[in-house]
């Protein structure tokens, strides 16, 4: 049999928290980034400071910290954040200490089109003259970008790339980073999903559609709700090969059990039900378990009217005649939709939830879209979690699930 | 405009784009690349320097520069 690939890093910036801990808590209050009194109009994460965020945690490896620093400070935002999170996962690993070889060390980053508030910043030069556009975006425009400055910072010198898929990016990564895994083709993985910088034009691409709205109006599987909110944040996760991590005395947090990706075939932004059940399904399939061993689900959940209607659609169908059924919440509902970062930032809620043994609430759950399913409600629960499934669904068919299990040697 | 003006606004530039390269520019007949700056931020140096004088050579003019003095020369001329 196989080895499992395993979980030892987690590394999250989000506008409920930086830094894992931070991150836990908003999960346990159930703290939402898009409701209640000094709730912003867009969460954002502009101003994030990289260096606060590095001295708030234990020193690690000084000559690591100052390639991060040097080059977070030359990055944007979305770079800043990715180092960051990238960081928090590597030292959580002990990767800077009992590090492989760079050779061996590879990179997914996830999404596409994440760079785009770059380009528009740049307007105003172009305007006055376009020999006055920066030289740099010519790299920072550029998704890959996030590719060279996190292999430079972490000295990761195996397979890299960026794997796109919209809003299911996150679980492609991760899908994408286990199968380099299972496949030796790497000894270990780090998966970064990072913040989707759009620019106003694309913000507004979205509210013409129908499918963003406002923060307060934002809350999945409600009734109520009136699309997605947009949300900045950036996560990482660091995959091994569970003998090789067990090896050299690393903590498994979870492993990551199986995943499955296939397309609707269908050009625009209209799920369906059956693409939906046939990944959650073959998901189970392929990690060996059925429905009714799945304690948790982290779905995709939007806020949209129509996501969240077939996704539940789609819920109730995987999981009929399991009583009582998984619990299931959106992360959404507190960090916004972070588009490419967005399965890997559930990922690490995910994680959480089944070391601690506690699923976050859904803050903006009053009147439930679908009552045969067992959505946590507005506080959060306790349970003995040990299977959990983790939705993402992209605009363009593209249908996502992965398989997450609670590891006995969790500590 | 003399040549520690030219050294100011040259530096605040560099202070700009690779700060802890800044303050270290004392006379025209070094190139930013004896700075300590990459060929990006070079580039990026040139593009502030271009925008905030609002002068635009053309690049094959700007390949011929070698050092500060000769940049300087060469957007003298266009402004």
């Amino acid at each position: 049999m196989a080895d499992a690939v395993v979980i030892t890093g987690l590394g999250v910036v989000s506008a409920v928290g930086v830094g894992l801990d931070a991150f836990r808590a908003a999960l346990e209050s159930g703290h939402s980034a898009l409701a209640g009194a000094g709730a912003p109009a867009e969460v954002e994460l502009g101003g994030f400071d990289l260096e606060a965020a590095m001295a708030a945690r234990p020193a690690g490896s000084e000559p690591l910290r100052a390639r991060v620093q040097r080059l977070g400070r030359r990055g944007p935002p979305g770079v800043r954040l990715a180092l960051a999170a990238a960081l928090e996962a590597w030292e959580g690993a002990g990767l800077d200490t009992s590090r492989p070889a760079p050779e061996e060390a590879s990179l997914v980053v996830a999404g596409n089109n994440l760079h785009g508030r770059l380009g528009w910043e740049q307007r105003a030069s172009w305007e006055r003259n376009p020999a006055f556009v920066s030289p740099r975006l010519a790299l920072q425009f550029q998704d890959t970008d996030l590719v060279g400055v996190l292999s430079e910072a972490l000295e990761l010198r195996g397979e890299g790339s960026t794997v796109g898929g919209a809003s299911a990016s996150g679980n492609l990564a991760l899908l994408h980073g286990r199968r380099l895994l299972a496949a030796g083709d790497a000894r270990v993985c780090l998966v970064v999903g990072p913040m989707s910088d759009l620019s106003p034009l694309e913000k507004q691409s979205f509210r013409n559609l129908g499918a963003m709205t406002e923060p307060g109006e934002c809350r999945p599987f409600d009734r109520a709700s009136r699309g997605f909110a947009y949300g900045q944040g950036t996560a990482a996760v660091v995959l091994e090969p569970e003998a090789a991590a067990l090896r050299r005395g690393a903590r498994v947090l979870a492993e990551l059990a199986a995943g499955a990706l296939a397309l609707d075939g269908r050009a625009l932004a209209d799920p369906t039900v059956a693409g939906e059940v046939r990944v959650m399904r073959e998901a189970l399939r392929r990690a060996g378990r059925s429905a009714a061993e799945v304690s948790y689900v982290n779905a995709h959940g939007t806020g949209s009217p129509l996501g969240d209607a077939v996704e539940a659609r789609a819920l109730a169908e995987v999981f009929a005649g399991v009583q009582p059924g998984p619990w299931i919440n959106s992360t959404k509902a507190l960090t916004g939709h972070c588009l490419s970062a967005a399965g890997v930032i559930e990922a690490v809620a995910t994680v959480l939830a089944l070391r601690d043994g506690r699923v976050h609430a859904n803050p903006g759950l009053r009147e439930p879209i679908e009552p045969r399913l067992r959505f946590v409600g507005r506080r959060a629960e306790q349970g003995e979690l040990r299977l959990a499934l983790s939705n993402g669904f992209g605009f363009g068919g593209i249908n996502s699930s992965l398989v997450l299990a609670r590891r006995s040697s969790a500590s | 405009m003399h040549e520690e003006q030219w050294l100011a606004v040259i530096d605040k530039h560099v202070a700009t784009v690779a700060p802890e390269l800044a303050g270290g520019l004392s006379t025209l007949d070094c190139s930013l690349a004896d700075l300590g700056l990459n060929s990006i931020d070079r580039a990026e140096v040139t593009t502030l320097l271009m925008e905030e004088f609002g002068v635009a050579p053309p690049i094959h003019e700007l390949g011929g520069v070698s050092d500060l003095r000769s940049l300087v020369t060469l957007l003298g001329r266009y402004l």
